[in-house]
């Protein structure tokens, strides 16, 4: 609500409804444009504009917190791990599009039957009249669904408070296997991105024979200590959480998962 | 040495655990001939015909360490049993491969190993020359060995691992000339119904440790009394179930006849003397769980005694010399078992005994004569074989008289125990099928002799019958000896010194109620049967001596149908071919069909329905990442349009 | 401000991102694809946080930043093996599961 009370007060009463629109319309051509760009740099770019659009969506849904982790691991990070990916393959002008013409038109024509199909069947009911949420709903009777938004207080920290309750409460469990989870993923992408287990097995055994035996501790030992570098990060991280203190752990989490990209 | 009393079962035998002195060395019996046959099977090319030296030497060892076990047991009468060790220990249940040594023991021990003997040393003649002679002595021991197991076992279990010891040695020796395949198939079929006891045996050992918790024979004996007679009747029955396949019994029978195709010592001393008689044995052993079920028993006499009947009438009408002797074997088998059956036990070993001697003689002399005849069998077309062969002639004599039951030879004193035993045990029925069968054996036994040895030859000039060699003959001069005295020697009354030596070992059949089947009394018993083994020789001399043979079977006195039944062995073979072998031929092609369509088909079905499975399947695996997106697009448009429907 | 316009805005994207998946052969397009795709999810979801006034909504699409950011580390990781070793980056070309 904050930002929406803001542009009210700038902009008068559908202060909320307008941002709603730019992010839309920001938010729909930046789509668009991803799957459209054939450099696709470009197209991560316009990713990011998108997300960040998104982000500001959030915002307009009084998610603060959300929004502000959407805009750094998605905007930030994810898009970041993108582009290191893109430059490093060096694959920046893709000229690989769909291989039909006819696949493409019936990709395209799918996608907008589905579209439809769920702007029909969901979509409707909310943008109705009779929505409880729309812009003159009478107010809701007592033990009924209201859209009144999110009810926390303003000054516990942009709705982390309010987030982070349920998160260790009734979500602990799952907030636990997430941090296994990005621990896990974390080992695998180190071991899948190896370049030594890529090399053809021949090589491998040339380049073993002309170090000779002396060097193959060091090369153990390099990647002993990277992996030992990454693991106590992770663990800190993850096994610290928990016990920090409920509206500061979950930003403190994200950006663990990030530096190993 | 720890003392034990056995008393509940009216035994009176006291136990004595035994390990030092002769009882202590009683374990070398059987190992002593396993290792003979492991030593003859390991170094058969370099012995070469040393090997019967070695197999005869386990022999008479064997028989001497049986000999002083006997002279333990006769100074100091005892069960003695010799812990070796614990053969397997499962939870509750514990089998202790223990040897059990009683004077039944002894007994059993002295023919085996006495009569294995004598055929081992009979066996270098006869086995002269052949291609497996070192085998066969090597399987001679193995079957020495497992005979004794058989006999020494103080479990049920030990006494059932030499009793398909003595199936396996059995097998081998009946198929010891397997290139013949009717050989072969004789082999297969004594192995096969023996199979048919076994299941019953073990059977009956499932239910004797359900019911007694052990298998320890000692166990099974005291405890006997206080059991159901409605278990122990299902335990004898069962238990009889495997007498009556090892022993040749109606209707499990019909394999000894064809063992016959084994070489002629071990239808001596397997089929004849000792193997045969395991069953025999087995339900002595187990007499004072047999005297629990007096209608057990007397299904016991029933088999025994129709089986000796049955087997009589065969004998009478068969040409070949061994095929006589089988049938023969058959039928007094089935006075054993008889006598069994009527609870005359210890009359029932007696005739064990005896029917070793010349039972084991007979066939002896069978094959010094088809040594001597060019292995021809049929009997004929021999005939005045006395002048060519004086001392088989002799021995024969006393071998056919003996089991004709010609006083004072060893079948008379057996034979007419038993018959007595079961008049005065009140089963007049079986006292006069058990006169007729006497009857019968002393008449094909007759018939049998005088074919062979008697009138003019008719075995052509292409013949020339000559006395075997000592070897052969010496085991003769042996059994016929035995034959002539050991009956008198050992029992000519009905408390002889047998009986009362066997006394302590079996069941007491006071408590059975046993009265007189009528008034008679044994000075009138006894020349009844002198009478009876009279006219049957006198039938046989008037048939067959005093009349031509030489056109062959012609001359049999007797034809039509009855003859003729006797003569094909009531078809008792082709029932069993029809029932067993066609219809279970068309079971198990029936199975097989079930078999190969059904259950083969099922397999193959669920693999050829996942093949085609899996074949439509990888069209929809293309690999192609946008083609599963496009398939998932399709599937979320047809959930919302549901879900649409739906609402609407 | 109704809330379906909201849904309606995450659905459009949702299909773009869908379409974006079919069209483009280019692993990493597909990647940033399917990552437009759980953008509009989280849309949704926020927007539904929002209409039923709870945090579990949130929870919800901070679940899922979590596993998207282990997804693209992962995916990433893939991408650069696939592309080292084939040295392409059309997912039409490694049909391996078909032979």
């Amino acid at each position: 609500m904050m930002l929406g009370q803001v542009a009210q007060a700038a902009a008068g009463v559908t202060a909320e409804t307008t941002l709603f629109w730019v992010f839309a319309v920001l938010a729909l051509g930046s789509a668009i444009a991803v799957i459209s760009l054939r450099n696709i740099v470009h197209g991560a770019l316009m990713l990011v504009l998108n997300f960040l659009a998104v982000a500001g969506l959030f915002l307009n849904l009084s998610s603060p917190f959300l929004s502000i982790i959407q805009v750094l691991v998605y905007g930030g990070a994810i898009m970041v791990l993108f582009l290191f990916v893109i430059m490093l393959l060096g694959v920046d002008n893709d000229d690989l599009l769909s291989s039909s013409v006819r696949g493409r038109v019936m990709a395209v024509v799918g996608g907008a039957l589905l579209a439809g199909a769920l702007l029909f069947a969901f979509v409707g009911p909310y943008t109705s009249a009779a929505s409880v949420c729309a812009d003159d709903a009478p107010p809701p009777a007592a033990g009924q669904m209201s859209c009144a938004g999110l009810e926390y207080d303003e000054d516990d920290g942009a709705g982390a408070a309010f987030l982070g309750r349920s998160m260790f409460t009734t979500y602990t469990y799952a907030f636990e296997l997430s941090a296994l989870l990005l621990t896990v993923a974390t080992i695998g992408a180190v071991i899948l991105a190896r370049r030594r287990d890529l090399e053809p097995e021949d090589e491998d055994l040339a380049d073993r024979d002309e170090r000779g035996p002396d060097d193959a501790p060091d090369d153990a030992a390099r990647i002993l200590a990277g992996d030992g570098i990454d693991d106590p990060q992770e663990h800190a991280g993850v096994g610290g959480s928990p016990a920090a203190s409920g509206s500061q752990t979950p930003a403190d989490d994200r950006p663990s998962p990030e530096r190993e990209g | 040495m720890s003392l034990l009393a056995v008393e509940a079962s009216g035994i009176t035998n006291e136990v004595v655990e035994a390990t030092s002195g002769v009882i202590g060395l009683a374990w070398l019996i059987p190992v002593i001939p396993l290792l003979g046959f492991v030593a003859v099977l390991l170094a058969t090319r370099t012995l070469g015909d040393r090997a019967a030296l070695i197999s005869i030497g386990a022999a008479a060892l064997t028989f001497l360490l049986s000999v002083a076990v006997a002279v333990q047991v006769l100074a100091q009468p005892a069960t003695y049993v010799r812990p070796l060790w614990t053969w397997m220990d499962i939870g509750g249940f514990s089998v202790a491969f223990d040897l059990l040594i009683d004077q039944l023991t002894v007994v059993m021990l002295l023919v085996v190993t006495g009569v294995g003997t004598l055929i081992h040393i009979y066996s270098v003649g006869y086995m002269h020359g052949d291609a497996r002679y070192p085998r066969f002595f090597a399987y001679l021991n193995l079957f020495l060995a497992s005979m004794l197991i058989l006999v020494l076992g103080e479990n049920l279990l030990v006494l059932f691992l030499g009793w398909e010891l003595v199936g396996l040695s059995s097998y081998l020796l009946i198929g010891f000339w397997f290139e013949r395949s009717a050989y072969a198939s004789a082999a297969k079929k004594a192995f096969i119904t023996n199979r048919v006891g076994d299941v019953s045996f073990m059977v009956g050992m499932f239910l004797a440790f359900a019911t007694f918790g052990t298998l320890e024979i000692l166990g099974i004996v005291q405890d006997a009394g206080g059991i159901a007679s409605g278990t122990a009747f299902a335990l004898v029955l069962l238990f009889l179930g495997g007498a009556v396949a090892k022993s040749a019994q109606i209707p499990l029978y019909v394999w000894l006849p064809d063992a016959m195709a084994g070489p002629t010592p071990v239808s001596a001393l397997i089929h004849a003397a000792t193997m045969v008689t395991a069953g025999v044995y087995l339900l002595v052993r187990l007499s004072p769980l047999l005297i629990v079920s007096i209608e057990a028993m007397e299904v016991i006499a029933w088999i025994g005694a129709l089986t000796a009947l049955m087997a009589a009438l065969i004998a009478v009408r068969q040409d070949d010399i061994k095929k006589i002797l089988a049938y023969s074997t058959v039928s007094q088998l089935g006075f054993m078992v008889l006598a069994v059956g009527v609870g005359a036990f210890r009359e029932s070993i007696f005739h064990l005994v005896t029917h070793a001697f010349f039972k084991g003689l007979l066939f002896l002399v069978a094959g010094s004569v088809m040594h001597a005849m060019a292995n021809r069998t049929d009997i004929w077309r021999m005939g005045g074989l006395r002048k060519a062969m004086p001392v088989t002639f002799w021995t024969a004599l006393i071998g056919t008289a003996a089991i004709a039951g010609v006083p004072p030879l060893a079948g008379f004193f057996s034979k007419d125990q038993i018959l007595t035993e079961a008049y005065f045990h009140g089963y007049g029925a079986i006292w006069i099928i058990g006169l007729v069968a006497a009857i019968l054996t002393a008449f094909y036994m007759s018939r049998w002799f005088i074919l062979i040895f008697l009138g003019e030859p008719r075995y052509g000039d292409d013949v020339h019958p000559h006395e075997s060699p000592r070897s052969m003959t010496v085991p003769l001069i042996a059994l016929a000896a035995l034959s002539a005295v050991g009956g008198a020697a050992l029992n000519a009354v009905h408390t002889g010194p047998l009986y009362t030596f066997l006394e302590p070992t079996v069941g007491p059949i006071d408590g059975l109620g046993y009265e007189p089947y009528g008034p008679l009394e044994e000075a009138v018993l006894i020349p009844l049967a002198i009478v009876a083994a009279a006219v049957g020789i006198l039938a046989a001399y008037l048939a067959y001596a005093k009349r031509d043979v030489s056109m062959g079977s012609l001359a049999e006195p007797v034809k039509g149908p009855v003859a003729e039944l006797m003569e094909r062995k009531f078809f008792v073979d082709e029932a069993y071919e029809a029932v067993f072998t066609r219809f279970g031929g068309q079971v198990g092609r029936f199975l097989v069909w079930v078999d190969t369509r059904v259950i083969d088909g099922a397999v193959h079905g669920v693999g050829a329905v996942t093949m085609v499975v899996g074949r439509a399947g990888r069209r929809a695996q293309s690999g192609l990442v946008r083609g599963y997106v496009g398939v998932t697009l399709l599937g979320a448009i047809a959930l919302v349009v549901v879900l649409l429907v739906q609402v609407r | 401000m109704a809330l379906g316009y909201y849904f309606a805005l995450s659905a459009l994207l949702f299909c773009i991102g869908l379409t974006g998946v079919l069209v483009r052969r280019n692993a990493i397009v597909l990647f940033m694809c399917v990552e437009l795709m759980l953008n509009a999810v989280n849309l949704t979801l926020v927007a539904a946080a929002n209409l039923w006034g709870g945090p579990d909504g949130q929870v919800f699409v901070f679940f899922v930043i979590v596993v998207a950011a282990a997804e693209v580390v992962v995916g990433l990781a893939l991408i650069v093996n696939l592309y080292f070793r084939r040295g392409t980056l059309d997912v039409d070309i490694p049909q391996l599961l078909k032979h």
